[in-house]
C-alpha cells in the first residue's frame, strides 16, 4: 500500500507539471498567434482579437481530454490517499528564542495601537478615504484584474 | 490505528475558512449574471485577499483598497485603509492568513492533490522574505511612483496577483455576459494567467507558496507577530523546548507564533506538554483536546449560530433588491428621427445627452451631428482610463475640423477633477455624467469605455477596454471618407 502511494504520488505530480505546461502553452500560443503580423492590417490594429470566447474554448477543447483525465487521477489518488494515510511523526527542530514582550507593556501598546487604528478609521472616514474604497470596489478596473 | 469517520471530517479551520470564503462572497447573483456587487457594503474591507471584483464579491480586498488609497495619496492621506489594515494587525495578525484568507484555503485545497511535496527548507526560509520586497516595491513604490504622474497604478494587482485573475479576471470571462470583455485581452492577461498557473501548480508540491514567498498582505500581517491578540501562544512555564512544534509546522518558522506563523493550530496537538493554545488574549479558543473545558462545545455552538445567522443576514441583504447602490437612470434619450432604433447597440443611433463640462459651459451631442463623434468613458481612479487620454487628445489635434471628442468622467468621483486636469494640456472637451450617459451606452462597473458614432449618430463601435491611437485612426478614418 505504502509502495503504491508513493508511486501515485510520483505519477499526479508528473501529471501536474504537465497539465500546467499545457494550459501555459495555451496561453503563450494564443498570444503568440494573436500577436503575428499577419493579424494587423495596420500598426497597431489588429484583424482579429488576440483572445476571444471561441478561441478559448476551441482551445480548451483541444486540452480537455488531458484535464478531464488528470481529474479522475486526482480523484482517484485522493480516495486512494484518504484510505492509506497515515500520521507523519513530526521531527524536532529546535525553536529560535527570543525574548517575551512584558505583558504591562504588550497591554500597554495595544490600546495605544488601538486608539491609533480608530483615530486614523475615522479620520479616513472624515476626509473622504472611505468613499475613494466604495468607489473603486463597486467599479472594474479591467487592468488592475488583468484583462487590460 | 483503523480510521473512523470523524477522520474524514473537515476540521474546524477548514469550516471556519469555507465560512469566510462564503461570507466574502455572498453575492450570488453576481455569478448568476456576470456582474459585481456595488453595495455599500463594499466600503469595508475584508480581513483577507478577496479581489473585489470578483462577482460574488461583497466587501473590498485591503491590498487593493491600499494600493488605490496609496495611488491617490496626492489628493487625501490613505488614513482610512491604513487604520484597518492596523485594526486587522492588532487584533488578528496573520491568524487571517491561517482562518479567513479564501486564497490561502484554494492553495490548502491544491496541495491536498496527492504528489511529492517539497518540504521547508534554507532555500524556501530565504525566499519566504520576497514577500517583504514585493510589498515595498509593488504596494507601495509603484503607485506612490505612479501618484506623481496622476497616474493611479495598483502595482500588486496589476502585475501579480494571482487572486484577481482567478476571482475577478476568469470571474467575470466565464461568464456569456462578458464574451465582449474577452477582446481586450493581451499581454497583461496571459502574464498572469501563466502567474495563476504557476500558482496553483506550485501548491501541489509546496505548501501555501504563495502566501510564504509572495503575499504582501501576509508580510503587512506579519508585522504584528508580537502584538496581535488572538494568535497562537504559547506558556512558557510548560514549554520544554522539544521543537516538535517547529518541526511539525509547514510554515517557515523558526518558533511558535513568529512572523511566519499563520496561527493554523497544528502545533496544538502536536505539543507533547500542551504548552500551546489559540487565544484570544488570555481567553483560550482552542487548547489539546485532552484539556478543552466541558464549556468549550456548548460556546462554539453558540458561535456558530451568531455567524450561521450572520450568513443568512449577508446572503439576504446582498442578493435581495435594496443591497446595491441603484445606477443613475438615463435621462434625455432624445425621440428618433427614423426608423433607426435609439440605443448602444452598434447599429443603432446614440441616445442623445447633454452633460456639464469641466471649465464651465455644456456640451450637446446633437450639436456634433455632421462631424464623427468618439465617446470616451473615463474616470481618474481607472489606470488605463488615464493612460489612453493622450491617444484622444492626439486624435483631436489630428482630425479635430471632422472629429468631435468628449470624454465623460464617471459619475463616481474621488478627486478634483478639475485640480487633476490642470496638471494636463489636454484640450478635448471633458464633462461630468450626471444623467446616467454611461448606463445609456450600456456601459456598467467597467471602465474605460469608447464609442464611435458616426456622421449620422449612428454607432459604430462600442467597446469596453483600453484603446490605442492606431485603433481610433483605424476606426475614424474610414467613417471621414464615408
Amino acid at each position: 500500500m505504502e509502495k503504491g502511494v508513493r508511486v501515485l504520488r510520483i505519477v499526479t505530480g508528473v501529471l501536474t507539471l504537465a497539465v500546467c505546461l499545457l494550459f501555459i502553452w495555451q496561453a503563450a500560443d494564443i498570444y503568440i498567434t494573436g500577436n503575428r503580423p499577419e493579424n494587423f492590417s495596420a500598426p497597431g490594429v489588429r484583424v482579429e482579437d488576440v483572445y476571444s470566447r471561441e478561441v478559448v474554448a476551441e482551445r480548451f477543447a483541444r486540452v480537455a481530454p488531458a484535464v478531464y483525465g488528470y481529474l479522475a487521477v486526482v480523484l482517484a489518488g485522493l480516495v486512494w490517499q484518504a484510505a492509506a494515510k497515515e500520521k507523519e511523526r513530526p521531527r524536532a527542530v529546535a525553536p529560535a528564542q527570543t525574548r517575551p514582550v512584558p505583558e504591562k507593556r504588550l497591554r500597554t501598546l495595544r490600546l495605544t495601537l488601538l486608539a491609533i487604528a480608530a483615530a486614523l478609521i475615522v479620520w479616513g472616514a472624515v476626509n473622504g478615504g472611505a468613499r475613494d474604497v466604495l468607489v473603486k470596489a463597486v467599479n472594474i478596473c479591467t487592468e488592475c484584474i488583468g484583462l487590460g | 490505528m483503523k480510521k473512523t469517520i470523524k477522520d474524514y471530517l473537515p476540521t474546524r479551520r477548514r469550516l471556519i475558512q469555507l465560512y469566510a470564503a462564503l461570507l466574502y462572497n455572498a453575492n450570488v447573483k453576481g455569478y448568476l449574471r456576470g456582474g459585481i456587487f456595488t453595495g455599500a457594503s463594499k466600503v469595508l474591507c475584508v480581513p483577507g485577499l478577496n479581489c473585489y471584483s470578483c462577482p460574488g464579491a461583497v466587501g473590498a480586498c485591503p491590498l487593493g483598497a491600499l494600493q488605490n488609497a496609496l495611488a491617490s495619496s496626492g489628493a487625501r492621506g490613505p488614513w482610512y485603509v491604513l487604520g484597518i489594515l492596523l485594526l486587522f494587525g492588532l487584533t488578528l495578525g496573520r491568524t487571517i492568513c491561517g482562518y479567513l484568507c479564501p486564497f490561502g484555503l484554494i492553495q490548502e485545497l491544491f496541495h491536498k492533490i496527492p504528489s511529492s511535496k517539497l518540504k521547508k527548507n534554507r532555500v524556501t526560509r530565504v525566499l519566504s522574505w520576497v514577500k517583504y520586497a514585493v510589498l515595498a516595491v509593488f504596494v507601495i513604490a509603484i503607485p506612490l511612483w505612479y501618484m506623481l504622474r496622476h497616474v493611479p497604478m495598483p502595482g500588486f494587482c496589476k502585475y501579480i496577483c494571482p487572486a484577481g485573475t482567478l476571482e475577478g479576471a476568469v470571474g467575470l470571462l466565464a461568464h456569456p455576459a462578458n464574451a465582449d470583455a474577452f477582446s481586450m485581452l493581451n499581454i497583461l492577461f496571459t502574464r498572469k494567467f501563466i502567474i495563476l498557473v504557476l500558482v496553483l501548480g506550485g501548491c501541489v508540491f509546496l505548501y501555501r507558496p504563495f502566501c510564504r514567498f509572495l503575499c504582501p498582505l501576509g508580510a503587512i500581517y506579519g508585522l504584528f507577530a508580537r502584538v496581535n491578540i488572538v494568535g497562537v501562544k504559547v506558556d512558557a512555564s510548560k514549554c520544554t523546548n522539544c521543537g516538535l512544534c517547529v518541526g511539525h509546522c509547514e510554515m517557515d518558522i523558526r518558533r511558535v507564533g513568529d512572523h511566519e506563523c499563520i496561527h493554523c493550530g497544528g502545533c496544538v496537538d502536536v505539543c507533547p506538554t500542551g504548552a500551546i493554545a489559540l487565544r484570544a488574549g488570555t481567553h483560550p479558543l482552542r487548547e489539546r483536546a485532552k484539556d478543552e473545558a466541558p464549556k468549550a462545545l456548548r460556546k462554539r455552538r453558540a458561535a456558530w449560530c451568531v455567524a450561521l445567522a450572520v450568513l443568512a443576514g449577508a446572503l439576504v441583504y446582498c442578493n435581495g433588491p435594496w443591497g446595491e447602490i441603484a445606477a443613475p437612470e438615463p435621462t434625455a434619450v432624445a425621440a428618433a428621427e427614423d426608423e433607426l432604433p435609439t440605443g448602444p447597440e452598434v447599429g443603432q443611433r446614440g441616445p442623445d445627452f447633454s452633460a456639464p463640462l469641466y471649465g464651465g459651459g455644456t456640451f450637446e451631442l446633437s450639436g456634433t451631428r455632421g462631424k464623427v463623434t468618439v465617446l470616451n468613458f473615463w474616470a481618474t481612479w481607472c489606470t488605463p482610463c488615464v493612460n489612453e487620454l493622450p491617444h484622444f487628445e492626439k486624435l483631436y489635434e489630428t482630425y479635430g475640423e471632422d472629429v468631435a471628442v468628449i470624454a465623460v468622467h464617471s459619475d463616481l468621483v474621488t478627486e478634483d477633477v478639475d485640480a487633476y486636469l490642470a496638471g494636463f494640456d489636454y484640450t478635448i472637451p471633458f464633462a461630468l455624467d450626471d444623467s446616467g450617459i454611461v448606463a445609456a451606452y450600456g456601459g456598467s462597473a467597467m471602465l474605460p469605455q469608447t464609442i464611435v458614432l458616426d456622421r449620422d449618430g449612428v454607432v459604430v463601435y462600442n467597446q469596453v477596454g483600453s484603446v490605442t491611437y492606431e485603433q481610433l485612426e483605424a476606426l475614424v478614418k474610414p467613417l471621414l471618407e464615408d
